[in-house]
């Protein structure tokens, strides 16, 4: 994605399916952070009254508007897998160029005290930070 | 990771129906159907769960061997049921004077790709009957494997699975062993905060420090030594004391799975077995007990290493929290040997338990949670 495309792709909607685009777009950041309930609830609750609401004020409900729906829900499914891919790619590139290995360093800690519950500060860690601290480490080829 | 790239995104989960929102009763959009896999692929034998994402439901949970039978040229119709051309794990082993048995994991690594191959289309069939699911799955591999035994797994996934994430089985095992219900409970003690997990399988043994954060290499010891090379080490000695026996090796593990023990001679263990027709009654005391307590002197050393790697703050609850699992659980006495040679070398107030009849899920278990919980991007996308 260029950088103009992603400026126009981050452009507003108009009225009134601007709601219905930011929703859409919350549910695919939550799919892609592996909340899934979280984006399911969402879907069936909120996604679902901003597109009726849309379609109504709108030309309706039927098939045009189901076909909007389905393209803005692919369309920001699309957005945010390619933002996560480009942020894959632009963070070791930025931390070699600028000679900060400070931080891969810091997501794939050596833990020289070897002090238990090291983690998140105040609570149990995610298992989706367990991952992300072991492909740090393959980056860094800790490993 | 020649077999990976960034593509074009899947298709979300699950998708709302625009018929739905709308409030028409035209027919939904059908969703694509995803399902998620947990899988330990063992030398011996592999666990299955699957379950869809979003839920914590488990719909699919097998134990089954891990291997492959390719029925020989020449067996007249009918002999095999279907007339399939390949059968898997108790098929397989029940059919075993008509296929060619192969393992494809040797030492907990892939040594026949074509078999691995072959074994996680069946690991999908199983899931997933209908053929149709965009199937994603957490494989355990064993503790510090390298690049080249991980690369096998994805090349046997590719076409199989959508996507894939290769995590080290002890720290599975600790995940899977969390009790998530008690987990924010005052005096539940969090194996993933502070444990030392010792997983025996049949290709290794791994140990693995779990102290809140992803292990590093350091924190992880895998051994070559495992149920397998036990069952090497009784063959020979049976051979050695009883001449011509004929017991092949598969009989010898089923000795030992009933048998295993460490610690003092258990003499006289008399054993019936079957040979040549006949049956006789051969006394396996010593013959069991030496071959079972290597693994504890192979263990104990990578056990204290460990013990020494941990800080002196968090030691003393360490000591309290080693986990056995896996198949090696099951000798008897490996609880009890450990923790007595812990505390006749001075260690303070060792505690080692068993995980418990769960052994055999515990990885693939912590695999479907891992499956879960995954982030989007974290997962290795398999191109066909």
């Amino acid at each position: 994605m260029t950088l103009n495309a992603l400026v126009e792709s981050l452009r507003p909607l108009e009225p009134p399916w601007s709601e219905v685009g930011r929703t859409c777009r919350r549910i695919c950041l939550l799919r892609a952070a592996g909340r899934y309930a979280e984006a399911q609830r969402i879907e069936d609750t909120e996604l679902a009254a901003a597109a009726a609401k849309a379609s109504r004020e709108g030309s309706g409900p039927g098939p045009e508007a189901d076909a909007r729906l389905a393209t803005m829900l692919a369309g920001e499914a699309e957005r945010v897998a390619a933002a996560v891919a480009f942020a894959e790619i632009l963070a070791p590139m930025l931390s070699e160029r600028l000679g900060d290995r400070a931080a891969i360093h810091a997501q794939a800690p050596k833990h020289p005290h070897r002090g238990p519950g090291t983690g998140a500060p105040g609570g149990v860690r995610g298992i989706a930070d367990f991952i992300e601290e072991m492909l740090a480490q393959d980056r860094a080829g800790t490993r | 990771m020649s077999t990976l790239t960034i593509e074009k995104p899947l298709a979300p989960p699950s998708s709302p129906s625009p018929a739905a929102i709308a409030g028409a009763p035209r027919p939904a959009m059908p969703k694509p159907s995803s399902l998620l896999i947990g899988l330990d692929l063992g030398t011996n034998k592999s666990c299955i769960l699957a379950g869809p994402p979003g839920s914590t439901d488990i719909t699919v949970s097998k134990v089954i061997p891990s291997v492959v039978g390719y029925v020989k040229d020449g067996i007249v119709d009918g002999i095999i049921t279907g007339n399939v051309r390949i059968l898997y794990g108790e098929d397989a082993l029940r059919q075993r004077l008509h296929v060619d048995l192969v393992a494809p994991l040797e030492q907990g690594v892939i040594a026949h790709p074509e078999a691995a191959r072959d074994f996680m289309q069946h690991v999908r069939q199983l899931a997933d009957s209908s053929g149709r699911a965009e199937i994603r799955a957490v494989v355990g591999v064993p503790a510090n494997t390298e690049e080249q035994a991980r690369e096998r797994i994805r090349k046997a996934a590719q076409g199989v699975f959508s996507r894939i994430l290769l995590i080290p089985e002890p720290f599975l095992a600790a995940l899977g062993f969390r009790d998530d219900s008690r987990v924010k409970q005052s005096g539940y003690v969090d194996p993933v905060v502070n444990s030392l997990f010792i997983d025996i399988g049949a290709g290794t043994s791994d140990l693995c420090l779990v102290q809140g954060y992803f292990p590093t290499r350091e924190d992880q010891i895998s051994i070559p030594f495992a149920g397998d090379a036990i069952d090497s080490i009784l063959h020979d000695g049976l051979d050695r004391t009883y001449p011509n026996n004929g017991l092949s090796r598969l009989s010898v593990r089923e000795i030992k799975e009933a048998h295993a023990y460490v610690g003092p001679s258990r003499k006289p263990l008399d054993i019936k077995v079957v040979i040549g027709g006949k049956g006789r009654t051969l006394e396996l005391g010593d013959a069991i007990g030496n071959a079972c307590n290597i693994l504890i002197d192979k263990i104990y050393p990578a056990l204290t290493a460990l013990i020494a790697a941990s800080s002196s703050d968090s030691v003393v609850t360490l000591l309290q929290n080693i986990i056995i699992t896996g198949g090696g659980s099951q000798i008897r006495g490996i609880d009890t040997v450990l923790q007595r040679r812990l505390s006749d070398d001075g260690y303070e107030s060792p505690k080692v338990r068993l995980a418990g009849q769960d052994f055999q899920r515990y990885v693939a278990l912590g695999a479907l949670k891992a499956a879960r919980a995954a982030r989007e991007n974290q997962w290795q996308v398999l191109l066909e």
